[in-house]
């Protein structure tokens, strides 16, 4: 009788892991998603018109020009050069920037530092007429256009250079 | 252990505050400023007759000075000198003044000279034709004034000159003949003998857009 009932619970046993294999066993199929992120550029480039002055017809001696500089070989322009030549005091010079929003994202001007190097006291350095002020954002293809002035004061000195730096910091407009 | 964590949370946001994207566009300027340079010649000082004895001596690039001796009356002496702007812009005169009058004889300050004539050829530009300037004639006293309201108006360009003469003999459009009308001095009867004179000749100029 004993082994009847050792052979009843074996079979038991049996039936009840054929019954879990058969589970283990069944289909299977895995999801996945493959994510490819790319990252959009801020970036930004320089242009520049043809400068003029204040001087009276019949009175050109002095003059304003700016050339395009790519410092960084990144295949845009990040420097304007800009050069005034036989300045006088008392005449005003212009010329027409812009800058560009080349990139993909909107971008925003951060600062626009002056350092006026060795300029005298009586001279103006700014950026005027035009909407490249600080705060203001681009969208991409859009251009910032402003007017760079120098006004050279009399306390400049004949036969001197004197040099200047602007410097326009622009990031990301969401930060 | 909680303040090293604290620290580590800080840092990771501020590296993240900094890590936003950013360009940076310059303007590099240059200023070169002109020159103004204005510089004055002397030129021929002469009494026809050959008696009295003159001379003009350069005393800088704005200043001459006319020394005259042995004068009679009735003497002309007649005298040339050339202004040129050598600068780089144009210019126009600030001021005429006659300084350092050396006269012990009182030719200067008894009015015994009389400048019969001031005849200038002024040539603004170097394109341009020049033409004849005529300041009134008067005592030496007033010469200096007379020449500043004649010339006062003139803007002179690189390149340009005040002939203080007027003879044009070939029309060419070039004072040619320092014989003919320039500066005439003449001395007006009193003059004493052996009288001597002296006086230095100042011209000042600014930059023609100047107030």
């Amino acid at each position: 009788m004993r082994s009847r009932g050792l052979v009843g619970t074996l079979g038991l046993v049996t039936v009840l892991l054929l019954v879990l294999g058969i589970t283990y066993a069944q289909w299977t199929e895995t999801l996945t998603i493959e994510t490819t992120m790319e990252t959009g550029e801020l970036d930004v480039q320089w242009s520049v018109g043809t400068g003029y002055d204040s001087e009276s017809e019949g009175y050109d001696y002095s003059s304003i020009s700016g050339t395009l500089e790519d410092t960084d070989g990144d295949g845009d322009y990040d420097k304007i050069v800009v050069t005034i030549s036989n300045a006088y005091p008392c005449i005003d010079y212009y010329l027409p920037i812009s800058i560009e929003n080349i990139g993909t994202i909107p971008a925003e001007v951060a600062s626009i530092d002056i350092d006026r190097g060795n300029l005298t006291a009586g001279t103006t350095v700014e950026i005027i007429d035009g909407n490249l002020t600080v705060g203001i954002e681009f969208e991409p293809n859009e251009k910032l256009v402003g007017v760079l002035h120098v006004h050279l004061g009399y306390d400049a000195a004949e036969k001197v250079t004197y040099t200047f730096t602007i410097t326009v910091t622009i990031k990301q407009w969401n930060v | 252990m909680v303040i090293l964590l604290i620290l580590s949370i800080v840092l990771s946001i501020v590296g993240f505050t900094h890590a936003y994207w950013s360009e940076t566009l310059t303007i590099t300027g240059t200023v070169e400023t002109g020159e103004l340079e204005v510089k004055i010649y002397t030129g021929m000082c002469k009494d026809e007759n050959g008696v009295a004895v003159c001379s003009w001596t350069k005393i800088d690039d704005h200043t001459i000075r006319l020394t005259i001796s042995n004068a009679y009356p009735g003497c002309i002496i007649k005298t040339t000198w050339t202004i040129r702007n050598k600068g780089t812009i144009p210019v126009k005169l600030k001021s005429v003044r006659i300084e350092n009058v050396r006269d012990p004889d009182g030719l200067y300050a008894n009015n015994l000279i009389y400048v019969e004539r001031i005849w200038m050829w002024v040539r603004e530009h170097p394109d341009k034709p020049g033409h004849g300037a005529y300041a009134t004639p008067c005592y030496l006293k007033d010469m200096d004034d007379n020449i500043y309201k004649t010339l006062k108006d003139y803007v002179i360009h690189p390149g340009g000159y005040i002939y203080f003469m007027c003879s044009d003999t070939d029309g060419d459009g070039i004072p040619d003949s320092p014989e003919g009308d320039s500066v005439w001095f003449k001395f007006l009867d009193g003059v004493p003998e052996n009288a001597t004179l002296s006086f230095d000749l100042v011209f000042e100029w600014t930059q023609y857009n100047a107030p």
